[in-house]
């Protein structure tokens, strides 16, 4: 069955259909809200939104646009929505993760480091301006065409190329500046213990 | 000193860590299912013309309620007033009897 018949087959009231709908793109939307996100639990409330939001608009669907290309821009609004929504609220998260690592676990240094690499690679990504972050996470992590990328950021595929490119050296900036910065750290933290353990 | 491909390569891995991370097995099931309760939840709530005329009706009915106790209340003076109009005093004593004096 197409979209088309899925959607009109939905529309008569056959719910099975919508679950089938569902079924076929979750996963590529997830990969879209992961990337927004970074985090499952948030991912998958975002992801029950999505999918509500497209049961209740699916009748005012414009037929002329790709299915997939609507339904992504649905994912993108509503994935940045909660983003807004939620900023306290992952503060919070932040503050708490960084307190439970404070314990004086054997592993919790090494743990620390791996969070701490890819806490940075998030902020980082996070960072990037709107439209960079769009078409970084959509050709990075979705893997679309430049084409399609365009078409859902409504947009031209020259405007894509210029977009993920920048941020590309743009994460490469903000991380080569934390990572540099992380590198100090370690060192000075090294050479205090070094020191601690010449004077007993 | 990190170089360029340093970096390109931990972002890759950070996104193929991320792209690894799967959606919950149930998850169109929990989607069909809020869809259910939140069509059940539509369906308790009522169009505004409907809680209009509900509030509507609430009033009409304590109206009526107030407008039929009053009523019930004047017809009771007016009945106490009829019982004392239509007594039957066949058997009283005619006070007539009292003012003749050849009765006396």
């Amino acid at each position: 069955m197409k979209n088309f018949e899925l959607i009109d087959s939905v529309l008569r009231g056959n719910e099975r259909d919508f679950e089938r709908l569902i079924r076929m793109y979750e996963s590529d939307i997830f990969r879209v809200v992961i990337g927004l996100l970074h985090n499952k639990e948030d991912a998958e409330e975002v992801m029950q939104d999505i999918f509500l939001k497209l049961y209740s608009s699916l009748s005012s669907f414009d037929r002329r646009a790709a299915f997939t290309t609507w339904l992504y821009r649905i994912a993108i609004n509503t994935s940045l929505n909660f983003l807004r929504r939620k900023r306290n609220k992952v503060f919070w998260t932040e503050l708490k993760t960084i307190f439970q690592f404070s314990s004086k676990e054997p592993s919790t240094e090494a743990k620390m480091m791996e969070r701490s690499k890819h806490e940075i690679i998030k902020y980082a990504i996070n960072g990037l301006p709107k439209n960079q972050r769009l078409a970084f996470v959509l050709t990075k992590y979705e893997e679309l065409s430049q084409k399609k990328v365009a078409e859902i950021m409504n947009t031209s595929e020259g405007a894509v190329e210029q977009l993920v490119l920048r941020a590309k050296n743009n994460l490469r900036k903000k991380l080569s500046a934390a990572v540099g910065f992380e590198t100090v750290q370690l060192s000075n933290k090294k050479m205090r213990a070094d020191e601690k353990s010449k004077r007993f | 000193m990190k170089s360029q491909n340093d970096f390109d390569e931990m972002i890759e891995a950070f996104i193929e860590t991320e792209r690894s991370i799967t959606a919950n097995p149930f998850l169109s099931t929990r989607i069909m299912a809020s869809i259910e309760g939140k069509k059940r939840k539509q369906h308790k709530f009522y169009p505004t013309w409907q809680n209009i005329a509900m509030s509507l009706g609430v009033i009409l009915a304590i109206f009526a309620g107030i407008k039929a106790g009053s009523l019930y209340h004047t017809s009771q003076i007016k009945n106490d007033h009829a019982t004392i109009i239509f007594m039957n005093d066949d058997k009283m004593e005619h006070f007539v009897f009292y003012q003749q004096t050849a009765n006396e």
